[in-house]
């Protein structure tokens, strides 16, 4: 357990502050639920003021929309609660999966209208001519409670973005210098430990939202080019650095010293990716080195003699996607007389915005939370429980909530354990302490001391939740309003059809949802196998950068999922999109060879197809066909004593593709022609 | 110079209406302080904004008042 620093009490008393400044203003201007305006600060505050922001003006768009279909629904439905109820539902579950399907801030305005419509209109069924009443409130406390955290948190020591993303970046940087070393040359640099492939291809996805909350900052746009820009190339290096390692293992296998010249070139070319003080001007006396280099390599017909040259050619795109990010981070890192913004590597269209949606267990899931909705609300409609509102609302909220996890019963739990710690947090507070005071001061005097406490909490990425159940809760459960009139029954009756409706949530989770991690693995993999067949098979329309972006981004996806159920047996995700560039270079560089080697190609390109097919429909079966590393060989031997740029590009391929799929094969022999 | 404006029978105050005018106005005016590259003298972004957008506000409702004493 560590304490919290400075900077954590730093973020617990803007949010405090933020917090009371909207509950003062909401007494003041007499709003029916001044609590809500209070809740809305914590639900929305971030040690970062640009998330802060963005959540801040998508949670009020949010709450309107839900407010207005709540106004409009509502009189219209009353007299029919089951088609009320089946409405409500509905609303919910569109909703909900059209924020799953965006996985910017932006996904937040359809979640919040989401789940605002059951919590406007449901309390609202007992007095219909209320509604609009209640929706104009909810909207007004809302819009308080956002303003003044938006102001705090933009006026009060505001916490930047760009920074933190440039730490971020720059020690992803270190630990894929560390992984590119490793790969060029190994045992140069024991004393970093590499870390996990895996690692970096999550903390790329992770990026992304960091990326996406910075156009919120109070900074200029520049910033966020070059962060997009650099998040392109960071994914662009993944692939070049898996496949080098590949071809490095091949070349080294037996203990062989590698060709001549590659050896020192991969010396220099670590030396200059390790070293924190290396400039990106320095990759140009490397890339002499390169060019030097294919001068010297004999065109000889050699398996590693070829794959001395690929690796020469991939060691070219690693230096320039280095010299890009080097200057990038020294852009975002704010240092003083970088050359202005010119990318050097060109030769692919890297910021392709492609993403990979798994549409079947996203519609399972709307459309799981609106049933669970409807079944909420007839059970509710059966019993005729006064409060029942208070429970489908709550048991809404968490399947919301909790909707684009793999596996959300964990949460739920959480989520309904962390109500009942409120609502006892909130009893204490509401009949032992608050009655003590007298006035506005006296009663923030009394709030400081847990919520500070808590706010503390929030921060820290292990608590987070937890912290954030707990100050939101309370808040609402405390339900402070301009007279203290706290009724022992009306508050435990209340209160305990929230948690008996995160219980619902729960139990409905479970019952519904036994499958979690281990299916969405499966599915991710088998997408990557369909898009393989796909592009082998060119029936795609060759769009390099969305089909590479999509199976970057679905690498990104895979890896958490990997890690979370340690079961690799399938597959570990870079093989897969190894086997995809190669695929989609080779039809790029069909068009420049002849009718033979494009006929091979072909013939190359349909096993690959047919081997993934034959794998989404048998995912036992895991190695490539011989006859397929025969085609491969076949078309090597007709590019192989070519020098002109198509040929080498397509041996480039042919090689990398044969070092994905046939790791540790014995070596291509030049067929002797008789 | 009522304190409500009536929009279809729904009553809103007549400040809220001048501060959403006042909004409007200001991201106008903080776009166009972006352009010319103005905010590279300010020293804390935010805190100017929120006095333009108070100076916008006030400057509103002297102009309403004006119009229509």
């Amino acid at each position: 357990m560590h304490w919290p620093t400075a900077r954590d009490w730093l973020f617990s008393f803007k949010a405090f502050f933020a917090s009371m400044l909207a509950l003062y203003i909401a007494l003041a201007l007499g709003l029916p639920r001044p609590y809500w305006a209070m809740a809305a600060v914590y639900v929305v505050s971030h040690p970062l003021t640009g998330a802060t922001r963005s959540k801040a003006l998508y949670r009020v768009l949010g709450t309107m929309l839900g407010a207005s279909a709540a106004v409009v629904l509502v009189p219209l439905l009353v007299n029919a609660p089951v088609l009320l109820a089946a409405a409500i539902g509905a609303w919910t579950g569109t909703l909900l999966y059209i924020s799953l399907l965006d996985r910017t801030p932006r996904a937040y305005v359809f979640m919040l209208a989401a789940y605002t419509l059951p919590m406007i209109a449901l309390p609202a069924v007992n007095a219909p001519q209320n509604v609009f009443d209640i929706a104009s409130a909810r909207t007004q406390e809302i819009l308080v409670g956002i303003l003044s955290a938006s102001v705090v948190a933009g006026l009060i020591f505001p916490g930047k973005v760009a920074p933190v993303i440039s730490a971020r970046t720059a020690a992803w940087l270190r630990d894929a210098a560390s992984w590119a070393a490793d790969t060029l040359t190994p045992a140069a640099d024991q004393r970093v430990h590499p870390v996990s492939r895996h690692r970096l291809a999550a903390d790329i996805l992770a990026l992304d939202q960091l990326i996406s909350q910075l156009a919120y900052d109070p900074d200029t746009a520049d910033t966020v080019n070059y962060a997009r820009a650099l998040r392109g190339r960071m994914s662009m290096l993944l692939p070049v650095l898996s496949s080098m390692s590949g071809m490095m293992q091949e070349l080294r296998a037996n203990n062989q010293a590698l060709p001549q010249g590659i050896d020192t070139l991969m010396h220099d070319v670590t030396q200059w990716i390790l070293s924190p003080a290396s400039r990106p001007e320095d990759g140009e006396r490397l890339k002499e080195e390169v060019e030097r280099l294919g001068q010297t390599i004999v065109h000889s017909s050699e398996w590693r003699s070829a794959l001395g040259r690929t690796m020469r050619s991939r060691v070219g795109t690693l230096i320039e996607l280095w010299q890009d990010c080097l200057h990038l981070q020294q852009l975002l890192s704010g240092q003083a007389n970088v050359q202005p913004w010119v990318p050097v590597y060109t030769r692919r269209d890297v910021m392709g915005g492609a993403r990979h949606y798994d549409h079947g267990i996203m519609l399972f899931s709307a459309v799981n939370a609106s049933v669970s909705i409807f079944a909420g609300c007839m059970i509710w409609i059966g019993m005729g429980w006064e409060d029942g509102a208070g429970a489908v609302t709550l048991g809404a909220v968490a399947s919301c909530f909790f909707a684009a996890m793999d596996e959300p019963a964990p949460f739920i739990r959480l989520f309904f354990v962390w109500t009942i710690v409120s609502i006892a947090l909130s009893a204490v507070m509401l009949f032992a302490i608050i009655p003590a005071s007298h006035d506005f001061v006296m009663l923030v005097a009394l709030l400081a001391v847990p919520f500070l406490i808590i706010g503390t909490l929030i921060p820290l990425p292990r608590f987070n939740m937890i912290a954030m159940l707990l100050s939101v809760n309370t808040a609402t459960f405390l339900g402070l309003q301009g007279a203290y009139d706290a009724n022992f029954t009306a508050f435990f009756n209340g209160n305990l059809a929230g948690a008996a409706g995160a219980l619902f949530a729960l139990i409905w989770t479970l019952v519904t949802r036994p499958f979690g991690v281990q299916l969405a693995t499966h599915r991710l993999v088998h997408a990557s196998w369909r898009d393989l067949a796909n592009t082998a098979g060119g029936e795609d329309a060759r769009d390099y950068a969305r089909l590479s972006s999509r199976m970057l981004d679905r690498l990104g996806q895979l890896v958490p999922r990997l890690a979370a159920s340690g079961d690799d047996s399938y597959s570990d995700g870079f093989t897969e999109l190894r086997v995809g560039y190669s695929a989609l270079e080779l039809q790029r560089d069909e068009l420049g060879l002849s009718d033979l080697d494009r006929h091979s190609i072909d013939a190359v390109l349909g096993g690959v197809a047919g081997h993934y097919q034959a794998r989404i429909e048998n995912s036992r079966h895991r190695h490539a066909p011989e006859t397929l590393r025969a085609r491969i060989d076949d078309a090597m031997s007709l590019v192989i004593g070519r020098a002109d740029h198509a040929s080498r590009e397509a041996l480039h391929a042919l090689v990398e593709l044969r070092v994905s799929l046939f790791p540790g094969a014995p070596g291509y022999q030049q067929v002797p022609a008789f | 110079m009522s304190g409500e404006i009536d929009i279809y029978g729904v009553y809103i105050p007549s400040l809220l209406a001048w501060m959403v005018i006042a909004f409007f106005v200001t991201g106008g005016l903080r776009f166009v302080l972006a352009r010319i590259g103005f905010y590279k003298l300010v020293w804390h972004r935010s805190l100017f904004n929120l006095a333009l957008y108070v100076l916008v506000l006030g400057a509103t409702v002297s102009l309403i008042h004006w119009l229509k004493p």
